[in-house]
């Protein structure tokens, strides 16, 4: 057995500190990953609570045949206080009983595709002939239940 | 102690213990962090399902197609509140269509009442993971509708004109 001098550096020491380095070089960059993939995924949850709230504003309407003055959340992401810009918009598809309730922002979009919306109104336009009707969040619409 | 001090002995029995309960210590930890956010996703996925499968309920019960004409009572003064025609086959709430009641596409659902089944929502939900399943009560005209009988009906009666039924609404992706 080798006595250890006083201050000498141990090699169980020396190890650890190497093991910590990476370790914390590895969790640095999972961290950053993590973030930037929180990042994506709080705006897609933001955007899907949106989406929800527009649908189910759009299907009371269109079940009970009223007319709701609608304001939306605006999309927040994270702790953020600067609130994104981003869009409803209502579209027909094309075919027949093709229509969708699309929000966007910054590229990515979240739909609810294939139901009718046929009968309903936005601020009085009718979503029939291919023409979207688009509002930005956070501003009040009325959707409506066309007679 | 000679075995524990030999040479090129890197790591002792502590550190070894030591960093075991640490490796446990942190495993749990993750572990937990994974369940929470398991657990937060499961509710958003189901107050999706939840919200969908009401809101098709409630259109399957104001359809156009199902609503009990109202003849002359509307002519009178009233209106009959909580009734469908749920029908056979094809009539009645089989006939409507899943994009009708605004259930996108990517959702998968099942209709049914008492004694019958949509057309367009007839999957099978048997191996499907989280379902949000919704029953309304509604009343199906039994025959057709007098005023006599509509009377003794609101006044608590013996009531014959309408029959109770139950409308099952089931979505899962």
């Amino acid at each position: 057995m080798v006595e250890m001098r006083k201050g000498q550096t141990s090699v169980d020491i020396i190890m650890a500190i190497l093991v910590a380095l990476v370790f914390f070089a590895v969790l640095n960059i999972y961290n950053d990953d993590l973030s930037s993939q929180v990042s994506e995924i709080s705006m897609k949850n933001g955007m899907k609570s949106i989406l929800l709230d527009v649908y189910s504003a759009t299907a009371s309407a269109k079940a009970y045949g009223i007319s709701i003055d609608y304001t939306s959340p605006r999309l927040k992401v994270g702790q953020s206080q600067k609130p994104l810009d981003c869009a409803i918009s209502f579209r027909d598809d094309g075919g027949s009983n093709d229509d969708s309730i699309y929000i966007t922002s910054g590229g990515k979009e979240e739909k609810y595709n294939k139901i009718t919306l046929d009968d309903i109104t936005i601020d009085g336009d009718s979503i029939l002939n291919n023409s979207p009707v688009t509002r930005p969040c956070g501003e009040k619409f009325t959707i409506a239940r066309s007679p | 102690m000679k075995a524990i001090g030999n040479r090129g002995q890197l790591f002792s029995l502590d550190f070894l213990i030591a960093m075991g309960l640490a490796v446990l210590a942190m495993g749990m930890l993750l572990n937990y962090f994974e369940t929470t956010t398991n657990v937060e996703k499961e509710a958003r996925v189901q107050n999706e399902l939840n919200i969908v499968a009401m809101n098709a309920s409630a259109l399957v019960l104001e359809d156009a197609d199902s609503k009990c004409p109202e003849g002359i009572f509307s002519a009178q003064g009233y209106k009959v509140y909580g009734c469908a025609i749920a029908g056979p086959g094809n009539s009645g709430f089989g006939n409507i269509k899943k994009e009708d009641l605004m259930i996108p596409d990517t959702f998968k659902c099942d209709i049914s009442w008492t004694g019958g089944d949509n057309n367009d929502c007839d999957d099978d939900p048997s191996s499907a993971g989280n379902i949000a399943s919704v029953e309304r009560i509604f009343l199906e005209r039994s025959q057709s509708l007098a005023k006599a009988d509509y009377e003794k009906c609101a006044q608590g009666q013996s009531c014959s004109a309408y029959t109770q039924n139950t409308l099952t609404v089931k979505i899962w992706k």
